[in-house]
């Protein structure tokens, strides 16, 4: 199990923090996915890789977060202060964390389903066919649901460059 | 079939937050308290982390650190304290079998679970009967971030409570199907006046932008309450905004106030000061604008908007 924690725990929380969860609500969905892979692992058939079946797991364990904080109307807070740039590199860093910040608020304007293929196609250069695998779509949907998400990210940053 | 390019290979505007985006990652730190929160994971004497010998691993052992800034795993980071606890050498658990202790941790950890991961079961559903889109379908599904589900949940903000005026549209209700909504989508998807032409002829065809035309930019100084849109989600609201920036900024203003009033800080809370620092200066109400800019520079610093709201009250 650790070994499976061990490659797969960036894939996961990357997932986790591209699909709308708080900030600071990320580590705890990690938990949660990581207690029902070990809990699941026994029924594992391998039908898929382990890693469309793990990158499952997590989309199902963010929906269902996501509509408990729904539930109880919870809003992004605030997140703390960034420490102030201190040389070339921490800048390149700050830099970095803002275009992450900017895309993290453009997929805030996609649904569920787009914004899952979004992130496992264009973040994690998942396959498509393994896109569709994971999300138990057909592949044709999957595709569909790229287009629909590329012009729909593309339109907010385009109309984020000024007037 | 072929894979399409991906963003981070040829998009110039995206590459760059894409290939940023392929860095998130777990710090060391987060990584380790993740990793003390998971029981199964204890680590063995001598190992990683196991600076505090076998005696003590996981939560409690991390505890220290990790309390200060972690609000608590309620029920889920319980079971994992009972496990850690009642099990001390869980790390046993990775074994094909595993010992009796370790097998009432799982059942802990499973009855933790099942509490949560019920909720789990329809969206497995709900995906294997998700509808086939068309893959050559021009229309973006993007006026309706939240599901379907949240949207039927939302009726605690009604449509209704506007003072609707002369230019009202119908609104349709939140379970209307996707195809009445995809011409509505347009009237107040996020389509700015910079949009290509086809959008924008598509829009005027369907008749939704008839309100902007027949009313002059002057007659809009002094309005105040937005008429209802049709989809009042979150990026339909500032999308909407958006566009009325420059013929109608009284009305931009109240759909950001609308915004901000019912998101907060949403996920474009940002952009949504930005455009009313805009509509306040086109409008020639200069202090509101100048307060609001400090408030925006007060809560996010180093925004990258910072400059565009320089240069709006530069102007």
């Amino acid at each position: 199990m650790r070994e499976i924690y061990e490659a797969h725990v960036d894939d996961v929380w990357r997932t986790v923090a591209f699909l709308g969860v708080a900030k600071s609500e990320v580590p705890d969905v990690c938990q949660e996915v990581f207690l029902t892979v070990y809990r699941r692992l026994p029924s594992f058939e391998g039908r898929s890789s382990l890693r469309s079946w793990i990158y499952g797991i997590t989309m199902r364990t963010v929906a269902a977060h996501r509509r408990r904080a729904y539930r109880r109307r919870e809003r992004p807070h605030a997140e703390p202060p960034e420490p102030e740039p201190n040389g070339p590199d921490q800048e390149h860093r700050v830099i970095a964390k803002q275009r992450v910040e900017q895309l993290r608020m453009a997929l805030d304007g996609l649904n569920e389903q787009q914004r899952a293929v979004f992130v496992l196609y264009e973040i994690h250069a998942m396959k498509m066919s393994e896109v569709a695998t994971t999300l138990e779509v057909p592949i044709q949907t999957a595709y569909s649901r790229l287009h629909a998400a590329r012009r729909a990210i593309r339109t907010l940053f385009g109309a984020e460059g000024g007037q | 079939m072929n894979e399409p390019k991906r963003l981070a290979e040829f998009d110039d505007a995206l590459a760059g937050e894409i290939r940023a985006a392929r860095e998130v990652g777990p710090t060391e730190e987060e990584r380790a308290k993740l990793a003390a929160t998971l029981p199964f994971l204890a680590p063995p004497p001598g190992g990683p982390g196991g600076s505090t010998g076998s005696s003590a691993p996981g939560p409690t052992g991390a505890a220290p650190a990790a309390a200060g800034n972690t609000s608590g795993l309620g029920l889920l980071k319980a079971a994992a304290v009972v496990l850690t606890l009642g099990a001390p050498a869980a790390w046993l658990l990775q074994g094909e079998s595993a010992p009796a202790s370790a097998s009432t941790a799982q059942t802990v950890v499973e009855a933790a679970l099942e509490s949560r991961a019920s909720e789990s079961v329809p969206s497995e559903t709900t995906a294997s009967r998700s509808v086939v889109e068309s893959p050559t379908s021009e229309a973006p599904d993007i006026a309706s971030p939240r599901s379907e589900a949240e949207s039927h949940e939302s009726d605690a903000e009604p449509v209704e409570v506007f003072i609707s005026d002369e230019r009202q549209i119908p609104a349709p209700s939140a379970r209307a199907p996707r195809a009445r909504r995809s011409s509505t989508e347009h009237a107040e998807g996020p389509i700015t006046p910079r949009v290509g032409r086809t959008a924008r002829h598509a829009e005027v065809a369907a008749g939704v932008e008839q309100d902007e035309v027949e009313e002059p930019p002057s007659a809009d100084t002094t309005y105040e309450e937005p008429s209802p849109i049709a989809d009042e989600s979150e990026l339909a609201l500032v999308a909407s905004a958006r566009r009325r920036l420059r013929t109608q900024p009284a009305r931009s203003l109240a759909l950001a106030n609308r915004h901000r009033e019912r998101f907060g800080n949403g996920a474009f809370a940002q952009e949504r000061e930005v455009l009313a620092i805009e509509a306040l200066a086109r409008l020639d109400r200069r202090d509101e604008a100048e307060r609001r800019a400090e408030r925006f520079s007060r809560q996010w610093p180093r925004s990258v908007h910072g400059a565009r709201i320089s240069a709006i009250l530069q102007r």
